[in-house]
């Protein structure tokens, strides 16, 4: 049986509609709760889209896009998964292979940090601020007490490093929940405070500069002890250490947090519909900290990945240059804020980042100036149709008119203009 | 870290430290000056075919500073010396290694680094290819952790630059009734007080009586901070505005340009902004890559030390004189042969 | 109420064999529909029944798959409501289509504004929206905002426009479902006054009192087809409820007369203010025992959601105490509230009562899904074998417990909250219009549902705006009126007692609206 409830014709727009007033509200709101829609396809589809688009911008400026997508993907080491890759091919498909899964691991963190949030009807922009203040507290404690046993340290170093991500976060959940402040403008600063913390700490004559070479803005070093075992490649050359372990667990309690644990099921609740959580005595600003610390933690765990596993050290332009929480936006869009989405979507934009390095492409088939914006242009056309995709959802139903019936209008997201009573 | 953004530039400008030079579209004249003056004669394509690697820091290649001048420098060393190079931008810190290594591995014979802040990645890979000869612009490789011997440090004496601009400014200021020249630095870390000490240095002995002021604006980037840095200096007197802050001292310089006084830009020759820039002091990153792809060819490298880069060497200096100033290149002249003889030691820290 | 124009009339619109499929879905099948000209026409089904989706095709939002329009004897497409409005079709929804910040005038006259020079003539919208408003006799202040008038007032705005518009068939949505029982029968004087003046309405219901209150003929629609078309004269509630449910339904559920026991749930003296901090409870004091349904009656916006709010642990309680089998529970938190024996039905079941992204097992585990949980790991199998087993006991239809809330009827969806609250085995149970939205055979459900929890021996306390509801339900009725409980009348008060207390007149006040 079915009544449809015909909302809005096209002229004016429904009175139950949420007034658009901020910038968020809308936009997580579809996060939220539209997320799953489409399931695969639509992310797919999107990839493909960005792809195509990007190869157009490939072949605009003269070269052969097909032969430019096998370079990156040469790059990215991902043929060394072919068993038929051999010899010193084989080698190098390691030594890129290693390097791709260096950034997919925290890259999986913090695209988790912002899948949580949204999952709670949250938008954390502040995985940056988040990260920093992780890789802070995890190059203090890495380069303190030399003398400690290896295991210990390094455990004491991501778990400080946890907290710190946490503590962060947990302030734009605080200030949520006591005073109403939009998390997306909290965050946002807090990662400006986090930022000139780090400059500020580690600047010359900083707390936290290092005693070696009064002249560099740039911390101790992480004692060797402390730093995270290389199990693949050559542990001298960034070989890939074990974080990616600890990122792939992370995505495993990600999914029994969010599916099985009732901290998930309040913040799914609150997330989906915070007055009826609040009506049934769940505590939805208690909600709000919780998540947003949970959120932090993770990305404060991706800060310590990257500082005990290769970096070892922090420099104030680190600091300023540190992009990867924004890429976790994209992870999380992509992956659709599942546990297995966002480690395959963290696993692409890995290798996009590593495969479009200069090294890797041979100067014949890109000149390395054209190739080093390749990523960038390719990343955001990704960002862009994952945020217009509801566009694509859109299409992708109206080419498949079952079930649902015609979108009404332009109706927004609080449109919810049709109702189809099975 | 990875990531990489708009923001990339300003990491950049960052990280070259200030060493960072002209930003803006003008194109660095000095460059074909400088390999003619790079002291020796031109060489004949004859010499041993090398491979010469470069690794940039995360500004890339179009960072119009550090990273430019030195890819300058190596395409002078393909044209004049018949090497072989490749150039691998960093996307970000995490390239280093890997980039170093790649080039390590492919066999070049010489691979060199831009950047301070590359002084870790390269201690590490040199240690791991003993065989292959390593350079590493602005970094002490007596200082590298692991005393690796195939490291060459490529220091600069900015202070030397400053020094000449300093004098220029102060007998500028001598014969147009100007009491006060100034400084705007970006931060506080070496390479800019090399400049800034230098500058006062040169400027007292040109003139005792000259009064001399600076401040840091803490940025290499934002323009309206040094910009209104300068602005104060200019009311309280000064007639000369030096620029040591990189993208963001082009903010001082414009200051100078809106109150009629004069400029001095920083190490790239930033005379293309107008004929109110008086000078610039100026490093030639682009020579010292010259000269050590020369030293390699003709097995002079002195791995596990540093060359150093002066006035005496030409690979530091001044650049374009203005109209303004040209009529003191008799005195200028005479600076530059005693900085070149080292009978004036000039002051390294701002007091 | 008389069909005294039925006769011979022309057929202002008539739709023959419209089929409208929706994938796998008919919703509607082979639906004929005759309308004439001049009469008021009601659409009776269930919820689902395929009203709406038939009055879609009409006004051009959804195409047929089969079958005819005709108006005025002439096969016509339509394919926009753009073409609807050109044919003399105009619609007026239950989800009203207004802007609030503009006025009455601007609203009216929009899509279709007069101008001067170019400019919007503003003077000339307020014209004609007099002009209108004298015309059909529907009074509204050109100059008031939307956002200030009443929701019956808005109503009349939007038939106004459809009026401008030209449409000499009108369409109307539910239309009541919005209103209050005051508005309903002002609503009702409207159309008989249209259709005296030559429009043809059809007239979307679930109601049966409505229809036979209103309409002239009705036609009904169950499982999207056509069951029949009858006069009202010679109708009554229960023929019509037969041919809508399809089986004898009980319109008024037979109710022993309660068994009270000790007051559970106490009200003293209690106040809050409401969003804007303006007093809304203003001293309240009613005691609910157990075995005992307590009604409040009043006119919506009276206090009512505030004085919910305030029992369940929402809204701060600013003064005097509320007493649960005599434990003082005044200002818990909602959750401390439900811990000591608060049931909640939501007045709004998809703003508070469910979350319709979930699926029935996570909705049914709302209150409890911290149940024997350890390590803070839900218990999946728990929450799907007792939600299997409540959808069974509530007679939940269309769904299994992996069901997402949102694609049950409304229906069921309210069984599916009924049963959550109750399963929690509160010891009183606030039932906020809880058969809002529902047809006749929920309802019925509900009704029954509700008194059988009385006999339990539950304390019920029942706010409903549905007089007729009140008094099928009740054992004791109070009246409230601006925050305060201006009296106390037993189930068999009529409708003019009722009435005069909910206006505030029985007090001796005078009503400020």
């Amino acid at each position: 049986m079915s009544s449809v409830r015909p909302g809005a014709p096209a002229p004016p727009p429904p009175p139950d509609g949420q007034p658009e007033i901020a910038l968020s509200p809308g936009f997580v709101a579809r996060m939220t709760g539209q997320m799953r829609a489409g399931g695969w396809i639509a992310p797919l589809l999107t990839v493909v889209v960005a792809f195509f688009m990007g190869g157009l911008v490939v072949a605009a400026t003269g070269h052969n896009p097909l032969s430019t997508y096998k370079a990156i993907f040469d790059g990215s080491g991902l043929q060394w998964l072919f068993p038929w890759t051999s010899g010193p091919d084989r080698d190098t498909a390691a030594i890129n292979l290693q390097q791709t899964l260096l950034t997919t691991g925290p890259l999986i963190l913090l695209g988790l940090a912002v899948g949580y949030a949204f999952r709670a009807g949250l938008f954390n922009i502040g995985g940056q601020g988040q990260y920093i203040v992780g890789s802070i507290a995890a190059v203090w404690a890495g380069s303190s007490w030399a003398g400690m046993p290896g295991w210990i340290h390094v455990i004491l170093a991501m778990v400080l490093a946890t907290a710190a991500g946490a503590t962060w976060a947990g302030i734009s959940g605080a200030l949520r929940a006591i005073t109403g402040a939009n998390e997306v403008i909290t965050t946002i600063m807090l990662n400006w405070i986090a930022i000139w913390l780090g400059v500020y700490l580690f600047g010359l004559g900083g707390p936290l500069q290092n005693n070696a070479q009064p002249d560099v803005p740039i911390s101790n070093d992480i004692v060797h002890s402390a730093r995270l075992p290389v199990f693949w490649g050559d542990a001298d050359l960034q070989g890939l250490h074990i974080g990616i372990f600890v990122a792939l667990a992370a995505a495993v309690v990600y999914w029994v947090l969010l599916n099985r644990s009732t901290k998930g099921y309040e913040a799914r609740a609150v997330g989906f519909n915070p007055e009826a959580a609040r009506y049934s005595g769940i505590r939805v600003g208690r909600t709000y900290v919780l998540v947003m610390a949970t959120c932090g933690a993770l990305a404060g765990l991706a800060g310590s990945l990257d500082v005990l596993g290769w970096q070892f050290h922090i420099a104030t332009n680190d600091i300023q240059g540190t992009q990867l929480a924004f890429l976790g936006i994209a992870v999380a869009l992509l992956g659709r804020n599942t546990a297995l989405g966002t480690c395959l979507a963290a696993l692409m934009f890995g290798a996009l980042v590593n495969g479009t390095s200069v090294r890797n492409l041979d100067p014949a088939v890109f000149e390395p100036e054209l190739a080093q914006n390749l990523t960038t242009v390719i990343q955001g056309l990704v960002v862009l149709f994952v945020s217009a995709d509801v566009l694509i959802l859109l299409i992708y139903n109206k080419l498949r008119p079952r079930r649902r019936a015609r979108g009404g209008g332009a109706a927004g997201p609080a449109g919810d203009t049709i109702e189809v009573v099975a | 870290m990875r990531a990489r953004s708009t923001r990339r530039a300003i990491a950049a400008i960052g990280v070259a430290g200030l060493l960072v030079a002209a930003a803006g579209c003008g194109s660095n004249n000095n460059s074909s000056s400088s390999s003619s003056t790079a002291g020796t004669s031109a060489a004949a394509p004859a010499k041993k075919a090398i491979k010469v690697g470069l690794v940039t820091d995360i500004g890339g290649l179009n960072d119009r500073s550090f990273n430019t001048l030195a890819n300058q420098g190596l395409e002078q060393a393909k044209s004049q010396l018949g090497v072989t190079g490749r150039v691998l931008t960093s996307k970000s810190n995490a390239d280093y290694v890997p980039n170093l290594s790649t080039l390590a591995q492919q066999k070049y014979d010489l691979v060199i680094g831009v950047g301070f802040l590359m002084a870790d990645a390269m201690d590490t890979v040199a240690k791991k290819f003993p065989n292959t000869k390593f350079a590493i612009i602005d970094v002490d490789a007596t200082g590298l952790k692991g005393k690796p011997t195939n490291v060459e440090g490529l220091l600069f004496k900015e202070q030397e630059s400053g020094y000449l601009a300093g004098t220029l400014a102060a007998l500028y200021a001598k014969d147009n009734n100007i009491t006060t020249i100034s400084s705007v630095g970006g931060q506080k870390i070496p390479p800019v007080d090399h400049y800034i000490a230098g500058y006062e240095a040169g400027a007292k002995a040109a003139n005792p009586s000259i009064k001399t002021l600076h401040a840091y604006s803490q940025d290499f980037v934002d323009q309206a901070k040094c910009k209104e840095i300068a602005l104060s200096q200019i009311a309280r007197g000064s007639g000369v505005v030096f620029q040591v802050a990189g993208q963001c001292g082009l903010g001082a310089l414009d200051a100078a340009k809106q109150k009629s006084k004069q400029g001095i830009g920083v190490d790239a020759d930033q005379s293309y902004l107008g004929p109110y820039i008086l000078t610039s002091a100026i490093k030639k990153v682009d020579t010292s890559v010259l000269d050590t792809v020369k030293q390699v060819q003709d097995d002079k490298y002195t791995g596990g030390a540093n060359t150093t880069f002066d006035v005496k060497n030409k690979g530091a200096g001044i650049g374009k004189v203005s109209a303004a100033g040209a009529k003191y290149q008799p005195q200028l002249d005479d600076v530059t042969a005693k900085l070149a003889a080292g009978s004036i030691t000039v002051p390294d820290t701002v007091k | 109420m008389s069909p005294q124009n039925a006769g011979a009339a022309e057929l202002a619109l008539e739709l023959r064999g419209i089929t409208k499929r929706f994938g796998a879905l008919t919703a509607n099948d082979a639906v004929d529909l005759q309308l004439r000209r001049g009469e008021i026409h009601a659409l009776l089904g269930e919820n689902g029944a395929g009203k709406s989706t038939l009055m879609s095709v009409v006004y051009g939002m959804a195409r047929p798959d089969e079958g005819e329009i005709l108006i005025d004897g002439e096969p016509v497409t339509i394919d926009s409501p753009r073409e609807a409005m050109d044919r003399g079709v105009g619609m007026v929804f239950q989800h009203f289509m207004l802007i609030p910040v503009m006025t009455v005038a601007e609203n009216l006259v929009l899509g279709a504004e007069p101008r001067k020079h170019g400019l919007l003539d503003l003077a000339g919208a307020r014209r004609r929206t007099r002009e209108l408003s004298d015309r059909y006799g529907l009074k509204v202040d050109p100059d008031a905002r939307v956002s200030d008038v009443s929701v019956g007032q808005q109503q009349r705005v939007e038939i106004l426009r459809a009026l401008d518009r030209g449409a000499k068939i009108l369409v109307l949505d539910e239309p009541t479902a919005v209103l209050t029982a005051q508005e309903t029968a002002e609503l009702a004087e409207v159309l008989r006054a249209l259709r005296d003046a030559g429009t043809s309405i059809v007239f979307i219901t679930h109601k049966l009192h409505e229809v036979l209150d209103v309409a002239d003929r009705v036609t009904v629609l169950r499982r999207g087809k056509t069951i029949g078309t009858v006069d009202t004269a010679g109708a009554d509630d229960a023929s019509l409820a037969r041919m809508m449910v399809g089986r004898d339904v009980v319109l008024r559920v037979e109710k022993e007369p309660g068994k009270p026991g000790q007051p559970l749930l106490e009200l003293d003296d209690v106040h809050a203010t409401d969003d804007r901090g303006l007093p809304a409870v203003d001293g309240v004091s009613l005691h609910v025992r157990a075995g005992e349904i307590v009604a409040v009656a009043g006119i919506d916006g009276n206090g009512q959601s505030e004085l919910i709010d305030l029992i369940s642990g929402l809204r701060p309680c600013t003064g005097g105490h509320v007493r649960l089998g005599g434990k003082d529970i005044t200002n818990c938190t909602p959750r401390a509230a439900r811990d000591a024996g608060i049931g909640h039905i939501a007045e709004d079941r998809h703003r508070r009562g469910l979350v319709l992204d979930f699926n029935l097992s996570e909705n049914l585990a709302l209150m409890d899904y911290r149940e024997g949980t350890r390590f803070g790991l839900l218990k999946p199998r728990r929450m799907l074998d007792a939600a299997s087993r409540l959808l069974h006991e509530f007679d939940v239809r269309g769904g299994s417990p992996v069901t997402p809330a949102r694609s049950l009827s409304g229906g069921n969806q309210q069984k599916v909250v009924i049963a959550r609250e109750i399963s929690g085995n509160p010891d009183a149970l606030i039932a906020a219009q809880p058969t809002r939205g529902l047809d006749v055979g929920a309802i019925e459900f509900v009704h029954r549902r509700l008194l059988a929890e009385r006999d339990a021996g539950r304390a019920i306390l029942l706010f409903s705006l549905e007089l007729d509801e009140v008094r099928a339900l009740a054992d004791r009725i109070v009246v409230i009126y601006d925050g305060r409980i201006v009296g106390e009348l037993p189930p068999t008060a009529s409708d003019e007692e009722l009435g005069l207390l909910m206006t505030g007149s029985g007090a001796g006040r005078v009503a400020s609206s």
